[in-house]
């Protein structure tokens, strides 16, 4: 599939990175004025990546996400008003408010759920190729993660069983740069988390995270041989993302330089250029993805500030099974 | 081109205000999106605030030392981005206690219909108990609830005490022992001039963060053991006393875990991690980093890890997670030749040492006089955590751990 030359999925594309990162920045907003509670991690920055890797899936296709997991949502085809509602604790949220933004799942467009736990969709997505495997399904599952979760140990027992197994599951290692404060070069010794690949006797590639078409291809290729019931592979992409990692991050473990140098290589601008020098889109195909993409998010934000607030009164059916209200 | 707000970010999750610091932009600069226009500080760090788009700064609204609230404009950018918000959170469904933030002071765009009732009478009551009327809406801890229901006690009427005016069991029970509930003694009665408006704002410089704390200090019922420690035999490996001593505190610490606590209002909570925060004097004032149990590392790696710290927090690079956790404070006045002194805890942190000078020091031995190196320490306790032989036996510890390591 050509993001690039093809005008249907270039619009797609564009609108997607445009939509996360518009629900990302009103999220930053509604947070900075005091009106969404806990925290949430952003990824402005690493919008190609979700958007890329969700292109080459189709409809009964999985994915597990992390607690950095908006643009897994929006890319997998969530609902913007309801994760909105979500992360406002309102009662039509996903979780009807309970979980917040690292807690969002929608077991209807296959999106197992957001992880607050490094690493933990991992093994999820292993679980979830086993089923696959076990109905003799020829659906593919796509597990998001960060370069912090390749040294967990959930990480290494769900790559190497779905490798043994030849499970159909992609690995994307979205390779941020940190894990919280802690560069991945101190924190692994290959160049390339690709190479870890090897150690589980998998195909592992890296590509620049910033450009959904190199995404795309790396994850189409390799959801085809997960489709095939070849097994597993690995995919890095490099990219970075420009906010802290969480709302209480005062950034003091890279310089501003670096973070401007990145925001130089935004994957939205980058990928617009592409497609005005293709004359793919014109200035204002590209200007109504935009509006599109402001309009969706401003819609999600007026439908979910007018719900009813989540209550605690009933909060125990959450906890227990048919117990009591 | 439209005048957009800039508010006063929440940048952590407790941040309920914050107290504007100094701008790195003026009037009239042009900004874009993530760039530091100025740096605010919590109710711990200093935090730089970055620009949510790109444009001009048309207007400083908040000037350094100025606290602020959450939410509130601190400045406004004439900008042709699309402003995400822009007039969706103005309705009636509102957001409870949190809102009140775009509605401030007719920031560009504010709907005048919609503004009744934003400033309807200036009652002295915070924004958040004005509408906690309802049962429902009192903040309370779940129990404290049933056992309202139990005694018949209406919730309203509880003066609470736990955090952020949270009602707890004890207030409950405590109510319902007392004779009538009767109304509230009237808050005197109220005054024909409106009070001050605005009580949010005002000048609020590190004094007064110190004062805050050392007032809630000064409610603790608490007393300092002093000992004499002896220190000619410490292994010292080139580390600073401060070093040394915060050592051997720590490890005494750990064998007294009842003590490695802080007071939770109606208990002891023991932490298990040693928590040591140590009291810098830096150019901003009084600030206090925590160590992270400095005991499980070797002395030249606390020595190393406290000199960095103490460097950070000098050039204000410390961030929110150095300022947790401590169950003690350490305050070393020694360099100045002070021979003791009485360090008042930091609440909810159960103990407080202050160390003395170190030097060699004229003593009474087996056979006469004898010179050695001595310093002096002042262990407080809270007295609710520990009585004065539990803290005479931690400083024993102390002594006996600098002796044979």
């Amino acid at each position: 599939m050509d993001l690039v030359k093809d005008a249907e999925t270039a619009t797609s594309a564009l609108t997607t990175m445009w939509t996360i990162r518009r629900f990302e920045e009103a999220v930053d907003d509604l947070f900075a004025r005091g009106l969404m509670h806990g925290t949430m991690h952003l990824s402005i920055g690493q919008e190609a990546v979700p958007t890329g890797a969700c292109l080459a899936l189709r409809e009964g296709d999985y994915i597990t996400s992390t607690h950095r997991g908006h643009g897994h949502c929006i890319a997998k085809g969530a609902q913007l008003d309801r994760m909105m509602a979500e992360l406002l604790a309102k009662e039509t949220g996903y979780c009807r408010g309970r979980g917040g933004s690292m807690h969002i799942a929608d077991v209807a467009t296959g999106n197992l759920g957001a992880n607050g736990i490094v690493a933990g969709g991992v093994p999820i997505a292993a679980g979830a190729g086993l089923a696959v495997k076990m109905r003799g399904q020829s659906h593919a599952v796509l597990s998001f993660f960060g370069d912090g979760a390749v040294n967990e140990g959930a990480w290494h027992e769900g790559v190497n069983l779905a490798a043994i197994w030849d499970l159909p599951v992609v690995f994307v290692c979205e390779n941020n740069k940190y894990g919280m404060s802690m560069s991945v070069n101190r924190a692994s010794k290959v160049d390339n988390l690709a190479d870890r690949a090897a150690a589980y006797g998998i195909p592992g590639v890296t590509v620049d995270g910033n450009d959904p078409q190199e995404v795309h291809d790396a994850v189409d290729e390799a959801v085809e041989r997960a489709r095939a019931g070849n097994g597993p592979s690995l995919i890095e992409a490099v990219t970075y993302r420009w906010k802290g990692h969480s709302k209480s991050d005062k950034n003091l473990y890279r310089s501003r330089e670096e973070i401007d140098s990145w925001r130089e290589q935004d994957p939205i601008t980058r990928f617009e250029t592409a497609v005005l020098h293709q004359q793919t889109l014109t200035e204002s195909e590209l200007a109504a993805c935009r509006d599109a993409a402001r309009d969706a998010v401003r819609a999600a934000i007026r439908t979910a500030n007018a719900a009813p607030d989540a209550s605690a009164d009933e909060l125990l059916s959450a906890v227990y099974s048919g117990g009591k209200q | 081109m439209r005048e957009q707000p800039l508010v006063m970010p929440k940048m952590s999750m407790t941040m309920e205000e914050g107290t504007l610091v100094v701008w790195h932009k003026s009037p009239g600069d042009e900004i874009r999106s993530g760039d530091v226009v100025c740096e605010v500080t919590t109710d711990k760090v200093d935090m730089e605030v970055e620009s949510p788009l790109a444009g001009t700064l048309a207007r400083i609204v908040a000037q350094p030392e100025d606290v602020v609230p959450v939410g509130e404009p601190i400045a406004f950018i004439a900008s042709d981005a699309d402003d995400l918000l822009d007039g969706l959170l103005d309705g009636p469904s509102g957001n409870g206690s949190a809102g009140s933030g775009s509605s401030g002071d007719g920031s560009a765009g504010d709907d005048p219909a919609k503004s009744e009732p934003a400033t309807a009478s200036p009652t002295p009551v915070s924004a958040n108990d004005s509408a906690a009327s309802a049962q429902g809406s009192v903040a309370a801890v779940p129990y404290a609830r049933t056992r309202a229901a139990e005694l018949g006690v209406e919730l309203a009427t509880v003066q609470p005490t736990g955090p952020h005016g949270t009602i707890r069991v004890a207030d409950v029970e405590g109510q319902a022992g007392q004779p009538a509930p009767a109304v509230q003694p009237a808050p005197a009665p109220a005054p024909a001039v409106p009070a001050p408006a605005a009580p949010a704002r005002g000048k609020r410089g590190p004094r007064a963060l110190i004062a805050d704390r050392m007032s809630a200090s000064a409610q603790i019922p608490q007393f300092t053991v002093y000992r004499e420690l002896n220190l000619d035999t410490a292994r010292r490996a080139g580390a600073s006393w401060t070093a040394v001593l915060t050592h051997a505190f720590a490890h005494a610490l750990r064998a007294f875990p009842a003590l490695n606590a802080v007071w939770t209002g109606d208990d002891v909570q023991r932490l298990d991690v040693v928590g040591v925060a140590l009291a810098v004097d830096t150019p901003k004032g009084l600030i206090a980093p925590v160590l992270r149990d400095p005991d499980l590392v070797t002395l030249p790696v606390l020595d190393r890890q406290l000199r960095e710290l103490v460097g950070r927090a000098r050039d204000g690079k410390l961030g929110l997670a150095d300022l947790d956790g401590a169950s003690t404070t350490v305050s070393n006045l020694g360099s100045w030749q002070v021979e003791s002194f009485n360090a008042l805890l930091t609440p909810p942190q159960a103990t407080a040492l202050s160390l003395g000078a170190v030097g060699p020091q004229v003593v009474p031995v087996e056979d006469g006089i004898g010179v050695r190196t001595r310093c002096r320490v002042g262990l407080t306790l809270d007295h609710r955590v520990g009585d004065g032989a539990d803290g005479a036996r931690l400083l024993a510890t102390m002594q006996q751990l600098l002796e044979h390591g």
